[in-house]
């Protein structure tokens, strides 16, 4: 019985197993950790409020904390399933959708946890910031069909509210008449601007839509 | 493309991956792949009769039939665009192409109403039809910063076709003129951008042009899109507009200093932006500094030189303009003699 | 206990909780089948609930895969365990009330998650989605029950382990490390690309450390026991284990290739991932060679039906991960439906499978009932077979044409739109798959419900009497 001599050592193939897992770790899992700086003392969070939402945030410390509020959002819908958040350096994916992705990036408490995602029903979104305008965002979120008609992603009305311009709840009136808007609620202002935060720390942005030999700045020497 | 092995079925495929740069989608794209054929058919001798006897009577029909296959051509593009029209288009557009598309509701600014047959963007005069290549580059690149995406992913004939089917919106309007080719009179003049001194020259006579012209009515002395005008302006599709803000490294026809110039020279279409160019061109004859168009890339030259402050390329070699002297009756002033010089 | 079961070797084996866990993984295998197809629906624009955040397609897909994978695999697998462990050491667990706590405490935990999933609390972290708030809860339970099974194998070390104990004993020591590890570090500690490499190793090391070793040792068990003959080698199988031991955990990265992770990294799991081919021919060769002495049993059994086309499935699915982990594959299926027909592959072609296999075998001799339904055991069978064998030719496909369309700098929603009809095929074949396992539950309810009715009328249901 070979096997019975070759078991005989059986807690030393125990530790052998145990070993091999943590050998594992320690290579895959805290060695890349050891290459990457520790966390800036600002969290790695934007220092001021872009000029587009001023209007919902008054200070910087609204602002960041709704970017953490609109990112649980984003966690808690499971937009992450759908879109990833990282751009690979193959199949063409700098041109559609912007510079390649650099660990830096990643190291703000906005990517605790990451967010990679391993699937893309629909587009990545780590060059989301500025790429679209709110208004698109929040059109978009209600209902996606209404400015992508072909697109499967599902409506998130609920973070909407339907109402008459004045402010009193609708009562019958027809959905199409300009005296009815429909207003963002808090969730979806917050992860619409957690949604223009991806990727604005990238300073290079995708430019594959205009010709990069036109001037665009001036000189500076 | 002078690749050894550029047809050869496998090379091809990696070929063309590499080449990708240039290359846009094309639908065809994978069918060619699969049936890309290398070498041309050979022929044998006594087919060759026949094939001179069908060519002639092919040509024979293809001469007779060329006037009724061209519209069928059309005809068919049309569908095409059809298709992609409503895969792409008509949530903002609409399928009437009206611009009241389910999404336009809550987007602003509106998208465009195509029935009105007045586009924004155009390399051509004042009330023209844009040409087909203008409508093309507002598909390539969009109109930034507004909900209009870039549609440079799309391949070229299927945005021709797009823009055929958008054409009969407003068959009318397009009755009139039907162009292909943008019009290009604004070539980039040598010596504005090449360095920093002359461009600060510019830029400063450009600051002068900027109070002049009458920019700041609308625009504002600090050029954010809050002049006294700037209130309760209406665009010709009834929908509340705002003047641009140009210290934004973009204007809606584009990021370079090119579409700011013809923003100037040719207007915007449908917006109270007039055209600067149709004035000042008749009134060269009489004042000879606004004679070589210079004052267009002097002012576009102003405008680069904010995008730069506020991207913090600058910083205050250029000192903004002073509150007041901005009354409509003020600036009636110093432009008022261009305009009287075209009556 | 009955009076029916006090039998010795009923001593042995707490049959009570062995039901309990399988009549619950039964119907979790129902809901998470529900779940997956009602997302499905999603994509094909037949969505039910629109506009409902509590039945929001997102949370639905969570639900469905945590359902998979902690509801169904765990307790079918604990449920198996507590049958499987006692007889291979011939020792009893360390306490019977311990594991109706475990019984009690983690399915409530799992209810506990389903809820808070569809309220909106989930955490942002792939396969562990589970609520922070209750990941420190499943951690002590998940630890109860290693303490409760590691016991019994401890007493029997005096003679050699059978392999499947092996593989048991090396997933309930790895199973909470890799849980504590996978479900606190990345969400704590480590942000970014550091925390990605960790969870990365959890994504895999959940399938790799604690559903394939105790899914196969569920086979190499279930397959000499039903075939009557030995297994064709033991030393084989015991290769496939410790290859199964360091290459598994080394894989993780290939779940993030072409990512901000440091490349090294991502060159080592693909490595071991090319490695995991010794693992799957000694197992898949260990398992055809013993089946292959008596090919008419495996033919006409259903339990060893659902062992064979298992086995099949991992030879699959295990050479399918060995090619696509390689760089220039991975360029195109990466982000494609071919890593959801992969996933659906292992989890339900192969894993599934093998414990339909036990509970078809188990069942019977727990409830002392024959199955209420041959017929619908092979529905159950070919319904199960059928869709995913057609639902993974559809989502590979699928896959392959979104990877080139991407490539090819096709307009996104190209890429949506080509993919519609293989989402229709997708629900098609989730559709099999549910009707497949409507008749497993209904299968098993009526015999469940039999055996109460055969127990007389006094003692009432041998769960309820269990739980006494």
């Amino acid at each position: 019985m070979a096997s019975k001599n070759f078991e005989k050592f059986s807690s030393v193939f125990l530790l052998a197993g145990l070993t091999s897992l943590i050998i594992a770790f320690l290579i895959l899992g805290l060695a890349p950790a050891t290459m990457v700086n520790g966390m800036a003392p600002d969290e790695g969070l934007p220092a001021k409020i872009p000029s587009d939402f001023q209007k919902y945030y008054s200070s910087v410390d609204q602002y960041r904390s709704a970017l953490k509020h609109g990112r649980d959002v984003y966690v808690s819908e499971a937009c992450w399933h759908c879109h990833s958040q990282y751009v690979r350096p193959v199949s063409n994916e700098s041109l559609r959708y912007g510079p390649v992705s650099q660990p830096g990036e990643y190291h703000n408490v906005l990517n605790l946890p990451q967010l990679f995602g391993t699937r893309r029903v629909g587009p990545d979104l780590s060059r989301e910031s500025g790429k679209r305008p709110n208004d698109w965002q929040f059109a978009h979120l209600y209902n996606p069909k209404s400015v992508e008609p072909r697109s499967v992603m599902p409506s998130y009305g609920y973070y909407f509210e339907v109402r008459k311009k004045d402010g009193s709840p609708l009562k019958g009136e027809d959905f199409n008449s300009p005296e009815v808007e429909i207003v963002p609620k808090q969730e979806a202002i917050d992860l619409v601007a957690y949604l223009q935060w991806l990727g604005n720390q990238v300073s290079e942005r995708s430019n594959s839509t205009f010709d990069p030999s036109a001037i665009v700045m001036p000189p500076t020497e | 493309m002078n690749h050894p092995f550029k047809n050869c079925i496998v090379f091809k495929h990696k070929f063309l991956r590499n080449q990708k740069k240039n290359l846009k989608y094309d639908k065809d794209h994978v069918t060619k792949k699969l049936f890309y054929c290398t070498a041309p058919p050979t022929m044998k001798k006594s087919n060759i009769l026949m094939t001179i006897l069908l060519a002639t009577l092919g040509a024979a029909t293809a001469f007779a039939q060329s006037r009724f296959v061209e519209s069928i051509k059309k005809q068919e593009m049309i569908q095409m665009g059809k298709k992609g029209y409503e895969t792409r288009c008509s949530g903002c557009h609409g399928l009437e192409g009206n611009g009241n598309g389910p999404g336009a509701k809550m987007l602003f600014p509106k998208p465009r109403d195509f029935t009105r047959g007045v586009f924004k963007f155009k390399t051509v005069p004042l009330g023209m039809m844009p040409a087909n290549d203008d409508l093309l580059k507002t598909l390539n690149q969009g109109v930034v910063g507004t909900s209009m995406p870039s549609f440079a992913l799309v391949s070229d004939v299927e945005k021709r076709a797009i823009i055929e089917y958008v054409k009969t919106f407003a068959p009318e309007a397009w009755k009139a003129q039907d162009l292909t080719q943008a019009v290009s009179p604004l070539p980039v003049p040598q010596g504005f951008f090449d360095n920093k001194e002359n461009f600060l020259t510019h830029a400063r006579n450009g600051r002068v042009w900027f109070q002049e012209l009458g920019c700041i009515v609308c625009h504002g002395t600090s050029a954010r899109g809050d002049g006294p005008s700037a209130e309760g302006l209406m665009d010709s599709w009834d929908q509340k507009i705002t003047p641009a803000n140009l210290h934004k490294r973009y204007v809606k026809r584009g990021y370079t200093v090119q579409d700011v110039a013809y923003s100037i020279y040719q207007g915007v279409d449908g917006t109270p932006m007039p055209a600067y160019g149709s004035v000042m061109d008749a009134a060269g004859e009489k004042y000879p500094e606004i004679k070589e168009k210079k004052y267009i890339w002097e002012l576009a030259a102003y405008i680069l030189y904010l995008r730069a402050e506020e991207a913090g390329l600058y910083n205050g070699e250029i000192p903004a303009i002073p509150e007041g002297k901005i009354s409509p009756e003020e600036v009636q002033k110093t432009v008022g003699k261009y305009f009287e010089a075209n009556n | 206990m009955t009076n029916s079961v006090k039998t010795s070797e009923n001593n042995l084996v707490s049959y009570g909780l062995a039901q309990a866990h399988l009549l619950i993984a039964v119907l979790y295998v129902f809901i998470a089948v529900l779940a997956g197809l009602t997302f499905s629906l999603q994509f094909i624009d037949l969505y039910p609930f629109k506009d409902i955040a509590l039945l929001s397609p997102g949370r639905i897909r969570m639900v469905h895969t945590q359902a998979v994978a902690y509801a169904w695999l765990a307790n079918a697998f604990f449920g198996v365990l507590h049958y499987m462990i006692p007889k291979l050491t011939n020792h009893k667990i360390y306490s019977e009330k311990l594991g109706w706590f475990v019984f009690y405490a983690y399915n409530f935990l799992i209810l506990a998650t389903v809820a808070l999933i569809l309220g909106g609390h989930a955490q942002g972290l792939e396969w562990a989605e589970t609520p922070r708030i209750l990941d420190p809860f499943i951690a002590v339970v998940v630890v109860l029950f290693v303490f409760n099974m590691v016991t019994p194998i401890y007493k029997a070390r005096a003679n050699p382990y059978y392999v499947s104990v092996w593989y048991v004993l090396a997933a309930l020591i790895w199973t909470p490390i890799v849980y504590l590890m996978g479900n606190f570090l990345p969400q704590y500690v480590f942000p970014g690309t550091s925390g990605a490499a960790i969870s990365s190793m959890y994504i895999h090391d959940l399938v790799g450390l604690f559903v394939t070793p105790i899914g196969t040792a569920m086979a190499y068990y279930l397959l000499p026991v039903i075939l009557k003959r030995p297994l064709y080698s033991h030393a084989l199988s015991l290769i496939g284990f410790w290859g199964l031991a360091f290459f598994y955990p080394m894989n993780s990265t290939h779940h993030y290739l072409y990512s901000p992770i440091p490349m090294w990294s991502q060159y080592a799991g693909i490595v071991a991932s090319v490695g995991v081919h010794i693992v799957v021919y000694t197992v898949v060769f260990n398992v055809i060679a013993t089946m292959s002495q008596d090919w008419k049993t495996v033919m006409s059994n259903i339990p060893l039906r659902f062992l064979f086309v298992g086995i099949i499935c991992y030879l699959i699915t295990c050479i399918q991960c060995a090619v696509q982990v390689t760089l220039s594959v991975q360029k195109i299926i990466h982000f494609t439906d071919w890593v959801v027909g992969h996933s659906h592959f292992v989890l339900f072609g192969v894993f599934s499978f093998w414990s339909f296999a036990w509970i078809y075998y188990l069942l019977p001799r727990l409830l002392k009932t024959p199955m209420y339904s041959a017929s619908m055991m092979s529905w159950h069978f070919w319904l199960s077979t059928g869709g995913i064998f057609l639902m993974q030719f559809d989502l590979l496909s699928a896959g392959l044409v979104q990877g080139n369309l991407w490539a090819d700098l096709a307009p996104f929603i190209d890429s949506v739109i080509a993919s519609v009809p293989f989402w229709w095929v997708r629900t098609f074949s989730g559709m099999m798959i549910f009707v497949g396992e409507a008749l497993f539950i209904i299968n098993v309810y009526m015999t469940w419900k039999q055996s109460r009715e055969q127990t007389s009328v006094p003692s009432g249901s041998s769960v309820q009497m269990a739980k006494a």
